[in-house]
């Protein structure tokens, strides 16, 4: 049985790196292989860069890309057995999944279905954006959005075994921490 | 009073329900609304809201109308002991400041309000996705 970790963080708040790094050290302990599961779509030049930072952030180390924007669960057959997966991240997942228009009731299941079958045979880090300390939208997308957003956050920060709240590169444990063992 | 602070959508008042387990209570959402003696606990939400519809007035008279509201509330949660006022207020800060002027001013008179009520209350707890962090007690004040 693995562990999950979710980190939530504003943007450049450090998350994938803190991620990458913890990974990382599990790697050097265990030699189990370094997932990167990557959720952003590069649908423009800004998107293609950014991609590309934090690609060139793991270069030099052993880690194996899968893309998969949307379709969740076809992601578990592709991780291996032991391994380290990283997922970057759920706020880009579920832009796409609603660009697609799928359904709430199919993403939450998705999402859950992924989470309790790769924890079984591998360790998870989750990476998702803080989006909701800011005036919430009465109406649309960002709406829809906002609350689907905190819905999947509470429900993470439920499953896990560790939930770090990331703050200009520091690591708040919000859950599971050494208060939490004793 | 208890003041529940955190990011919308975050799981505040399913803490409520699940953690101080109000057996009943009487929910308002805007201030100087009379209060019953049928009830032992007051809840006040969605000042954000009651802040919105008052855009056009005065930031700090609308400051000044939330400091007298919590003194009130205060003073009714003093009558008894087994009365309790629970706040729950949904943090705004955060963010790129909003593009319309009507967002702009419920940001800061929101802000304002919440720094008031957290510095009158006796517990302040701040809710993130479920999880709590006490950030005042009681304990502290003495």
């Amino acid at each position: 049985m693995g562990t999950v970790t979710t980190v939530i963080g504003g943007a450049r708040s450090g998350k994938t790196a803190w991620a990458e790094r913890e990974a990382l050290n599990r790697h050097e302990q265990t030699g189990a292989p370094l997932i990167y599961l990557a959720s952003g779509v590069a649908f423009d030049q800004e998107m293609k860069q950014r991609i590309k930072r934090h690609q060139k952030d793991r270069q030099d180390q052993h880690w194996l890309t899968i893309e998969q924007p949307v379709n969740l669960t076809d992601a578990i057959d592709k991780c291996p057995e032991g391994a380290i997966v990283v997922w970057d991240c759920v706020t880009t997942w579920l832009t796409n999944e609603l660009m697609q228009r799928t359904e709430k009731g199919r993403m939450l299941h998705d999402l859950m279905m992924f989470l309790r079958t790769v924890r079984m045979h591998a360790d998870l880090y989750i990476i998702s954006n803080e989006v909701l300390s800011e005036p919430v939208f009465i109406e649309g997308f960002t709406a829809v959005y906002q609350r689907l957003i905190g819905e999947v956050h509470q429900l993470l920060v439920k499953e896990s075994n560790y939930a770090i709240e990331m703050e200009a590169g520091l690591a708040l444990v919000r859950k599971g921490g050494a208060a939490d063992d004793s | 009073m208890h003041f529940i602070i955190g990011g919308a959508f975050n799981g505040k008042r399913k803490w409520v329900d699940e953690e101080l387990k109000p057996s009943s209570y009487v929910e308002i959402s805007e201030p100087g609304l009379p209060v019953t003696e049928k009830t032992d606990t007051i809840l006040f939400t969605r000042l954000e809201e009651w802040i919105l519809s008052q855009y056009g007035q005065d930031e700090d008279d609308l400051v000044l109308l939330w400091k007298q509201e919590i003194k009130r509330l205060i003073e009714w949660e003093n009558d008894a002991v087994q009365r309790c006022v629970i706040m729950i207020g949904t943090d705004q800060s955060k963010g790129i400041v909003p593009l319309e002027k009507e967002q702009r001013f419920t940001r800061d008179v929101l802000g304002w309000c919440h720094q008031h009520t957290a510095s009158k209350a006796d517990r302040v707890t701040r809710i993130w996705y479920g999880l709590a962090e006490e950030l005042k007690t009681k304990e502290e004040l003495r």
